[in-house]
């Protein structure tokens, strides 16, 4: 997989809505994925957030790119990033999994043609993000929704309100 | 996502989703060995549908579809039309406490 030299090119390529790229913080010891382009600016929280996840805490942050709706998301103390597991559903519940959280497409993609065809090398998120419309989507899943997708705006909207973003921001990025 | 949600502009649950997952689906030169990959993996799409929904769809759909058959391709057309006609019974018997009352489709 070719890398990509700036941010520009990145932009023309990830116009679909599949995994952004990006480089992990230096603190972690994994390696790098596809290409760098800048670092995540990682927001951290260690208490305060155990009534809305069964998680122990949640580290959120926003997306590095401001034409981008993904946000990273980890449930619990970031471990890993689940390459090579594309369940929604398995990644939202261990904890210690991070991952790009492109629930904010879901909407966008009711719009526009009814066929939708992404084409991505392997690793950049088509089937989790399948996964993730399937568990939005899906008639039997509906009782998860709350479990599965509200906790992440949530997070984000508690997060914004208590200017921890901001903070934690600048801490890590 | 829940502003959307709440504006409703999306709402969750509203499908049966019928999934097909042909990166499985073996490529040998043989053009009869990779219809009967396709073929399979067809079927095992619609089976996994099956699973999910004849619960929901009630004996009607699970005695209709059989779980077996020679062309999957007719088998996903009959199956997504028997599935309209459940749910299109659902509205005309005018059962708003079904469960799948307010579901759009496959």
């Amino acid at each position: 997989m070719p890398a990509i030299s700036n941010h520009t090119s990145l932009c023309k390529r990830n116009a679909c809505p599949t995994s952004p790229m990006f480089r992990f913080p230096s603190h972690t010891s994994l390696p790098y994925r596809h290409a760098c382009v800048r670092q995540i600016p990682l927001g951290m929280s260690h208490t305060g957030f155990t009534s809305l996840s069964s998680s122990k805490f949640v580290v959120s942050c926003r997306s590095f790119a401001s034409h981008s709706n993904s946000k990273l998301v980890v449930s619990g103390e970031l471990e890993k990033f689940p390459l090579g597991i594309p369940d929604f559903s398995q990644i939202r519940q261990l904890p210690g999994l991070a991952y790009f959280d492109k629930t904010e497409y879901i909407a966008k993609l009711e719009s526009g043609s009814t066929t939708k065809l992404v084409c991505r090398p392997e690793g950049f998120g088509k089937s989790l993000t399948v996964s993730m419309l399937r568990h939005f989507h899906g008639f039997q899943f509906r009782h998860q929704y709350d479990k599965l997708f509200k906790v992440c705006a949530l997070l984000i909207q508690v997060l914004r309100h208590k200017s921890l973003m901001p903070k934690l921001g600048s801490r890590c990025g | 996502m829940d502003k959307a949600v709440n504006e409703g502009r999306v709402q969750p649950g509203r499908y049966l989703v019928l999934e097909f997952d042909f990166s499985s689906v073996t490529r040998p030169r043989n053009i009869d060995e990779f219809v009967a990959s396709i073929k399979k993996n067809i079927h095992r799409g619609l089976l996994k549908f099956k699973l999910d929904y004849a619960k929901y769809l009630g004996q009607s759909f699970e005695s209709k579809v059989p779980d077996v058959d020679r062309h999957p391709a007719s088998k996903l057309e009959y199956l997504t039309h028997t599935v309209d006609h459940i749910l299109d019974d659902i509205h005309r018997r005018g059962e708003n406490d079904h469960p799948l009352w307010d579901v759009r489709g496959v």
